[in-house]
């Protein structure tokens, strides 16, 4: 019992690890090899988490191993674009100008109901009205509709817009200041608790959220006063 | 250059480690199979209180590595190895010639598989 525990609780801090320095992508934008590995890494943990039989360094040292490996080809397919293309494929045009490519959706496998499935899954009920799809080299299917049938930009309608967007800092996340976030935005600590106290709060643990952005607009939220 | 280096460190590190591994449990594998023939070559000499002292000897050397042992392999084979040694054990004290070399052939052949399994072979790669 007290050794199931142990290794679980090793084995989830290497895992955690591994795959934080794997990067930052998300399950379904997951390279097939990379789907792989990480199916590969979840069985290699759980056998050495129930059989006490075997030793812990027989799951950790293939982990370790692989997550290695898997950086290792990062690195390559960083520096080769071809080498890149040998491991996760490319790209391929399902449609192009409205005709499906039938060549390419058999070269790949994919059935006309799969297309048919994810066109209208992205709001696509017209197959005329797409000028490209493209089968990404993770299974996504990226849809281009010709300029008549996508929504217009305000470029498009030769509007001129003002750029108002900016990236607000979080300066305070549930009561604790960010310093980051205040050393990012050139303020201190005194311009904080001014603004603190100017949203009516006595300091920054009786707030929830707060952020400023470029503009020097601040959102504050106060927390809910528990009963 | 460091998301090259480190991984391709880590591997470096992983396989160095491995062979020494395999060094040090083939080295320790030897000197007991040798203490064990020895053993067996003293009890054919009617030497039993000899054969028992060498094999108490490997035994004690065997306990000592051990825990190393255990991290390292898997530990059914380890279990096998615990028993033949008790069991040849037990045949010296009785001073029983042809259940103890029968049970010394056993054990050598066991410390080998021990060892055969840290190897970086072809047959055990494949």
């Amino acid at each position: 019992m007290a050794t199931a525990f142990a290794r679980t609780f090793l084995l989830y801090g290497i895992l955690m690890v591994g795959i934080r320095a794997m990067g930052k992508r998300q399950i379904g934008e997951l390279e097939p090899i990379e789907l792989v590995l990480m199916l590969l890494i979840s069985d290699l943990a759980a056998v050495p988490m129930q059989d006490f039989g075997i030793p812990l360094l027989n799951g950790v040292v293939p982990i370790i191993t692989l997550l290695s490996l898997s950086m290792l080809l990062s690195f390559f397919s960083m520096r080769s674009v071809r080498f890149h293309r040998l491991v996760c494929g490319n790209p391929t045009t399902l449609i192009r100008d409205g005709v499906i490519q039938q060549s390419a959706m058999r070269r790949n496998r994919f059935t006309l109901d799969e297309l048919i499935d994810e066109l209208r899954s992205q709001g696509v009920t017209d197959l005329a009205t797409v000028k490209y799809a493209v089968l990404e080299t993770n299974g996504q299917l990226s849809v281009l509709l010709y300029p008549a049938d996508a929504p217009a930009t305000p470029r498009q309608l030769g509007r001129a817009v003002r750029d108002d967007v900016s990236l607000p800092a979080v300066l305070i996340n549930d009561g604790h200041v960010m310093k980051s976030g205040l050393k990012d935005k050139g303020l201190d600590r005194a311009w904080l608790e001014r603004t603190v106290r100017a949203h009516g709060f006595r300091d920054s643990h009786e707030i929830l959220l707060l952020t400023v952005d470029d503009t020097g607009k601040v959102l504050c939220v106060g927390k809910e006063v528990r009963k | 250059m460091k998301y090259f280096a480190a991984p391709a460190a880590v591997l470096a590190l992983l396989l160095g480690l491995s062979l020494e591994n395999a060094r040090c449990v083939e080295s320790d594998v030897a000197r007991w199979v040798t203490a064990v023939e020895a053993a067996t070559a003293a009890a054919e000499q009617e030497d039993w209180a000899a054969a028992i002292e060498t094999l108490r000897g490997a035994q004690n050397d065997w306990d000592g590595r051990r825990p190393w042992l255990h991290v390292v392999t898997a530990h059914d084979e380890l279990e096998a190895a615990d028993a033949l040694f008790a069991e040849a054990n037990s045949f010296a004290q009785e001073r029983d010639m042809a259940e103890f070399r029968a049970s010394a052939t056993k054990l050598a052949v066991q410390l080998r598989v021990v060892s055969g399994m840290q190897q970086l072979t072809l047959k055990n790669v494949l």
